[in-house]
């Protein structure tokens, strides 16, 4: 009986409160804080290149082998040539930014990913490097 | 004649328009509290959303049965002795409570049929088991109305809300709301208004697919619910009396607004009732004792006062 009575409260107080769900394409919200979305190339900030140096360890390290990274040898140092990454096939596990020594990788906040092309999901360098705006967690509201 | 048809007017246009409203509220309310927002894809607060869900229902194309009709025809028949207001039944009688009971139970029985009916066969054991057990639902209900004829000793509606003037019944019978009101709410649960609870026997759970019978079944559903409330404020909430300064119908509307949304979420605050067997022991462990204890107590008072004013 005092589990009805509490109910009943619970489902009158819910009258008043502001609803969980949203209009998707008129309204979003705000994704949580350490969300895993697309990942993205970091730049250093003085030189203005991406940091990673193509070592490949997180080539290794994904479950899903799409990361394919080519380095090449310049001036008697490694740096990098080509990095490729499939969105189609990435499962956002965050294996890569845990295997990344120089934290050349991390995961941005980017969750609308659709695309009416597959080819559209195929990431290179330059496309990862742009992602920088996503990773700020309210990007929407701008 | 004239007059006549003009009630029957009046009578569809108040049916129609608080059709409309109560389905609107009833999403709307059972959206909210489970803080859904209700209505995706409708514009304009979604207002437009119970003509659509009506057509939803007619653009299927669906057999019906003569239980369908019948379930149809007879709420609008029953609103011919229940008076929504002063002076707006049809049939003036001396047991107009009595005539509106005796309906009620034959529409629940179409409602039973209705559901038993299908395509192929007709389960006859199934049937009459789910009569028994709806049937069973009323006898509290019937008790505590048998409390109130006592006490106003008439069977017209006029006569007891006349009798309200001064007091409300609810006064007089605290017990007997209570049971009057958990016994309408368990049957407000078989209707499945809100649908929750798939498993109970006045939805067509049976039939294949949804069409116009499942038109015909919410319809009557909500003319039910209308019957049901409407009951309550005539027996125990003084009907159409003034309140101070505000006048018996706009009275109405609102008590009648009032015990809808509150029996809304007494029904989604019993969702864990979720079985007939528990439906049936809350019957006959709670309201049955409740209200016989009840009527015994009215009759009591009744003798003592008549024999009062006898000495």
């Amino acid at each position: 009986m005092l589990r009805i009575i509490k109910n009943f409260f619970i489902n009158f107080g819910n009258l008043f409160r502001k609803p969980r769900t949203v209009l998707y394409p008129r309204e979003k919200i705000i994704v949580n804080e350490g969300s895993r979305g697309q990942p993205r190339l970091k730049l250093n900030f003085d030189t203005l290149e991406v940091i990673c140096n193509g070592c490949g360890d997180c080539e290794k390290a994904c479950p899903q082998n799409c990361i394919n990274v080519r380095r090449e040898y310049k001036e008697g140092d490694y740096s990098l040539e080509e990095f490729c990454l499939n969105l189609g096939l990435c499962s956002f596990c965050g294996n890569c930014v845990e295997a990344c020594k120089n934290n050349a990788i991390e995961l941005s906040y980017r969750y609308q990913m659709s695309e009416y092309d597959l080819e559209n999901l195929k990431m290179e360098k330059l496309d990862l490097v742009k992602q920088a705006e996503y990773a700020i967690r309210d990007f929407w509201i701008k | 004649m004239l007059i006549l048809l003009k009630k029957i007017a009046y009578i569809i246009l108040i049916l129609g328009i608080n059709l409309f409203i109560v389905s609107f509220l009833n999403n709307k309310i059972v959206s909210r509290i489970e803080l859904r927002r209700g209505y995706k894809g409708y514009k304009k607060g979604g207002l437009g959303f119970p003509f659509s869900n009506s057509l939803k229902y007619l653009a299927k194309e669906f057999p019906f049965s003569i239980w369908d009709i019948l379930i149809f025809v007879f709420p609008i028949v029953l609103w011919s002795v229940v008076p929504i207001t002063l002076n707006l039944s049809i049939i003036d009688s001396d047991i107009n409570l009595f005539i509106a009971l005796v309906l009620y139970i034959m529409l629940l029985i179409f409602r039973v049929f209705s559901v038993s009916y299908t395509k192929y066969n007709f389960v006859l054991s199934d049937f009459l088991r789910r009569i028994m057990h709806m049937l069973s639902l009323m006898i509290p209900l019937l008790f505590s109305v048998l409390s109130i004829i006592i006490l106003n000793k008439s069977l017209d509606f006029n006569v007891i809300v006349n009798s309200q003037y001064q007091y409300w019944n609810i006064i007089y019978q605290p017990v007997g709301f209570v049971v009057f009101f958990i016994s309408i709410l368990l049957q407000i649960k078989l209707l499945n208004l809100s649908e929750h609870n798939q498993f109970l026997y006045l939805d067509n759970i049976n039939k294949e697919g949804e069409g116009i019978s499942k038109l015909a079944a919410r319809f009557s559903s909500y003319l039910i619910i209308f019957f049901l409330i409407t009951l309550t404020n005539i027996l125990y909430l003084g009907g159409w009396q003034k309140f101070y300064m505000i006048s018996g119908d706009i009275m109405v509307a609102v008590k009648f607004y009032l015990i809808f949304v509150l029996l809304i979420l007494f029904e989604r605050a019993i969702s864990n009732i979720s079985s007939m067997n528990k439906l049936l022991n809350l019957n006959y462990k709670l309201l049955l004792p409740l209200s016989i204890v009840n009527l015994v107590i009215t009759v009591v008072f009744f003798i003592l006062r008549n024999v009062y004013f006898i000495i």
